[in-house]
């Protein structure tokens, strides 16, 4: 196997894009998801309400 | 033919992400919205009437964020929604491309986006359908999304396996056809009847045109989404020339 020599581009790169591609997707589950697990409530029925209507349109169960 | 940088594959996908988004945003204004505003008409009638219970929360000019304030930060929402998912789905490509159907760059990214849409759309919409305000019981939402997440991973390990007995190459093509066509079917209906019917009664206030129109703008923006999200990363990851240099063709021409 070609990938089994230790050249630092060849891991950076899947690494840093699979790491990324993961914080894109928790990005969006913060978003469209988030209702109080992070945030203290005030906060989380903040951002409920600002991305109100994209969650509907978009499908996400929303209260 | 060598492979772009990884800030390149980044780059290509925010911008497909945010033309995505874009088109998202403009679908979800002309078709959905009308749709929100007649639910949220509902909602507002009907906490007017019964005791109020609280729960529900506020839509009118004393709430936290003003209705008109909500629509242009809704619209937002699906254009950050749609830069994020775009670069997801960038790397994705970048990572899988090889294990994909599709001869070309472009034939498999147009590929993800379809199971994209099949796995991160269509599979929760069977189960967990969108609705929009004024349908949604508070009590069952903790439910509706542990089952909506539950769905999209589902529908993603099936499909990597459908993907997957499709390529096998230990089979051969007529019978691996077969193999991924019958494991697609019958998982997807083993999903359907195992998957818990989170989904909340429609309440009789709110008339079942509503929840169609509602649903079909959904599911027409999203679908929206992912085809103007594959088309743009295929179209921007072409290889032989470079982007300026199409883009200038395609001004000259």
């Amino acid at each position: 196997m070609a990938h089994t020599t230790l050249v630092p581009g060849r891991y950076a790169a899947p690494t840093a894009g699979l790491a990324l591609a993961l914080v894109a997707l928790l990005g969006v589950l913060f978003l469209l998801q988030e209702n109080g697990l992070l945030l203290s409530a005030d906060a989380a029925s903040y951002l409920h309400e600002v991305t109100h209507d994209a969650r509907h349109a978009l499908g996400v169960p929303c209260h | 033919m060598s492979a772009p940088t990884l800030g390149r594959t980044v780059g290509d996908g925010a911008l497909a992400g945010a033309v995505a988004g874009g088109l998202g945003a403009a679908a979800m204004y002309w078709l959905v919205e009308p749709s929100i505003r007649a639910a949220i008409a509902i909602e507002e009638a009907g906490a007017a009437h019964e005791h109020g219970s609280g729960t529900a929360h506020e839509h009118g000019s004393e709430a936290l964020v003003s209705r008109p304030e909500q629509v242009v930060a809704g619209l937002v929402t699906v254009l950050v929604v749609g830069v994020l998912i775009g670069i997801a789905f960038a790397l994705t490509h970048r990572f899988l491309a090889s294990r994909l159907p599709g001869r070309t760059p472009a034939a498999s990214t147009m590929v993800l986006a379809g199971l994209g849409f099949l796995t991160f759309t269509v599979a929760p919409a069977m189960v967990v359908p969108a609705n929009p305000p004024a349908v949604g019981d508070p009590a069952t939402v903790d439910l509706r999304t542990a089952t909506y997440l539950g769905t999209i991973v589902c529908a993603v390990a099936l499909a990597a396996l459908v993907t997957g007995v499709a390529r096998a190459g230990s089979l051969t093509p007529g019978t691996r056809a077969v193999a991924a066509a019958v494991l697609g079917v019958v998982g997807a209906a083993v999903l359907v009847a195992v998957l818990p019917h989170a989904a909340d009664p429609v309440p009789a206030n709110v008339p079942a045109d509503l929840i169609w129109r509602f649903r079909v703008a959904s599911l027409a923006q999203i679908g929206l989404m992912w085809l103007a999200l594959g088309a743009t990363c295929a179209w921007l990851g072409q290889p032989r020339t470079t982007v300026p240099t199409r883009a200038a063709h395609l001004v000259g021409a």
